[in-house]
């Protein structure tokens, strides 16, 4: 053996940055600097499959906020790092509904286009490689009765082939389901096909004009997703599986204002609201169809988190409310928001940290994903030497932040 | 094939070994702990190791053997209940904190450990020292963790290189 100490073996590298936190992808570029043998490594494909299977869930990166330009009426989503990493661009024109598996559903509205038949265009953004592609455009009633919420998930869901660690660049589906008077219309997207197809028709939700709101994204749990309708009163769910649409009850009651779905206990549906400072998490234990072909949920508080002892911030002001505004499926994060700001809810470890200061905006749309640098020719960033990657990585965000759409956007959030 | 013994090392006398370091100490330890090690325990089922012949290590020397065996030795009762499911909260508690005040060692120490840990095939001890040093090292800077690793700084040549690299590639996210 040699008397001076050796350099460590690629192995050992590899075990030691494999243990990098997930949600710190920073780390992970610093480290491919120490020398160009930690960066063949840590860009090589073996690596990034290695890091995936071993951390085995994705992290939470950031989320999307839903923001309104006054000067055109036109919605911008933007992307509020919640990790040590952002995408080139932060901001992105459109509505952000849904993200799933990598992907962003975006919905770039086009108020002027055709008055009869309005269109409905939706693009797909990966924030991580800022990737973006257009679905083609797709026809659906536009009218105030005629509301609709739309969710994006790897085409392999359904068959239960797919660990969705890296399917990122693999089919995707778009779920469209728009709500006429009391029918439910679903309408599905494959990137395979490359075409929207009608799946039903006919579906029906009970009462009339139930009210839902665009904003808040699907869940998915028990094989299907569930979009919150009528203010999170009722649960609207189409099984991806069997394709059948069904419509159940939440645990809501009028001391909350809104309530979210989230996964709850044994990846079975759950619910979160929001009572004084009280934030409750149901799940639903059991489920019966009524005489009417909805379904009657079973709900159970599974466990009660006390915000004013979690929080660190001055809650002493009475008019102080919390509502829930998202969930970060997969990461488990609950996020609230109170009177000056928005807080991540950390459900494992109980873990409440504010994630931004505004509390005007349309929608949350968190984004989990993992994020592992790759070396190629196309520069996301660059490294300086005098400075250091973290700082890059910032100004260099700050930067094209300003400098693709500039600070238009009022501090209400518009309207 | 079948070991000698055919697992049956609870009669009795638990079997024991002899090893070696570079520094030629010798190390008689139960071959239940020496056999967390992979390499040592194809070694030890063919029968070596026993005896006044002892497994020579090279490539460990004495102090850092004697930092192996002590982990080895701390689990290898849970290592002998297949992965511990019947192990109790406090065994398990146990284990952890013996764990981090284990690799609350010096650097140059843990160093020789993922080494050793490496060679002689102790997964549980490499992912242990692994984890040990991404925690060091994973807030740092790249000339930040070439210092706590004892790299060398890098020559204006390397250094220039490793810039031109970076500006003339660029990187993306996957």
């Amino acid at each position: 053996m040699a008397r001076r100490r050796p350099a460590l073996l690629d192995e050992l590298v590899e075990e030691i940055v494999l243990r990098f936190p997930a949600d710190d992808p920073a780390s992970l570029v610093r480290a491919a600097l120490v020398c160009k043998s930690w960066c063949r490594l840590i860009s090589s494909p073996r690596f990034r499959r290695r890091f995936r299977e071993f951390h085995r869930s994705a992290p939470m990166l950031g989320f999307l906020l839903d923001l309104r330009n006054n000067d055109d009426k036109s919605y911008i989503a933007r992307f509020v790092p919640t990790s040590s990493s952002c995408p080139t661009h932060a901001d992105r024109r459109g509505f952000a509904l849904d993200a799933r598996h990598g992907r962003v559903l975006l919905y770039t509205a086009r108020e002027t286009d055709h008055p009869v038949l309005p269109r409905y265009d939706f693009v797909i953004w990966n924030p991580i490689n800022d990737q973006v592609q257009e679905l083609p455009a797709f026809n659906w009633y536009r009218h105030s009765k005629a509301p609709w919420k739309a969710a994006v998930l790897c085409a392999d869901t359904a068959a239960g082939t797919c660990d969705h660690l890296a399917c990122h660049n693999e089919p995707f589906l778009v779920v469209f389901v728009g709500i006429l008077i009391d029918f439910v219309f679903v309408h599905v997207y494959s990137s395979e096909t490359r075409t929207w197809s009608r799946v039903i028709t006919d579906g029906t939700v009970g009462p009339p004009n139930c009210w839902v709101s665009m904003t808040g994204p699907s869940v998915l749990a028990e094989s299907a997703l569930h979009f919150a309708i009528d203010g999170g009163r009722r649960i609207l769910s189409y099984d991806i599986s069997k394709r059948s649409l069904s419509v159940s009850n939440t645990p809501w009651n009028h001391r909350m204002g809104k309530v979210d779905i989230i996964t709850g206990e044994d990846g079975r549906l759950g619910v979160a609201g929001v009572e004084g400072y009280k934030l409750l998490l149901w799940s639903s234990c059991a489920i019966s169809p009524d005489n009417n072909d909805n379904n009657v949920r079973i709900w159970k508080v599974g466990r009660i988190i006390e915000l004013d002892m979690m929080l660190s911030i001055d809650i002493g002001v009475p008019m102080t409310t919390f509502h829930v505004v998202g969930f970060a499926e997969g990461a488990n994060t609950i996020f609230i928001c109170g009177s000056d700001g928005i807080y991540a809810v950390a459900l494992e470890s109980g873990h409440v940290r504010k994630a931004h200061e505004r509390t005007h905006f349309f929608g949350i749309v968190p984004y989990v994903s993992f994020c592992i640098p790759v070396e190629n020719g196309r520069r996301i960033f660059r490294y300086d030497v005098s400075m250091g990657v973290m700082v890059v990585l910032t100004a260099l965000w700050k930067n094209t932040r300003m400098g693709n759409i500039g600070p238009i956007i009022d501090k209400d959030g518009g309207l | 094939m079948a070991a000698p013994e055919s697992g049956d090392g609870n009669n009795g006398a638990a079997r024991m070994v002899t090893l070696i370091s570079s520094d030629n100490t010798r190390f008689e330890v139960e071959a239940a702990a020496a056999s967390l090690s992979q390499t040592l325990q194809l070694t030890i089922l063919d029968g070596g190791g026993g005896g006044g012949d002892g497994i020579p290590l090279p490539n460990v020397d004495s102090a850092t053997l004697s930092k192996v065996l002590e982990y080895c030795i701390k689990h290898a009762p849970a290592a002998a209940n297949g992965g511990a499911p019947n192990a109790t909260a406090v065994d398990r508690a146990e284990l952890e904190r013996f764990d981090n005040e284990f690799v609350n060692i010096d650097q140059s120490v843990l160093y020789s450990l993922i080494m050793a840990a490496h060679n002689l095939e102790i997964e549980g001890l490499q992912s242990l020292v692994a984890k040990k040093v991404a925690d060091m090292i994973k807030g740092k800077s790249p000339m930040e963790i070439r210092r706590t690793l004892g790299f060398p700084d890098p020559t204006p040549e390397e250094q220039a290189e490793m810039n031109a690299h970076m500006l003339e590639y660029g990187w993306a996210y996957e």
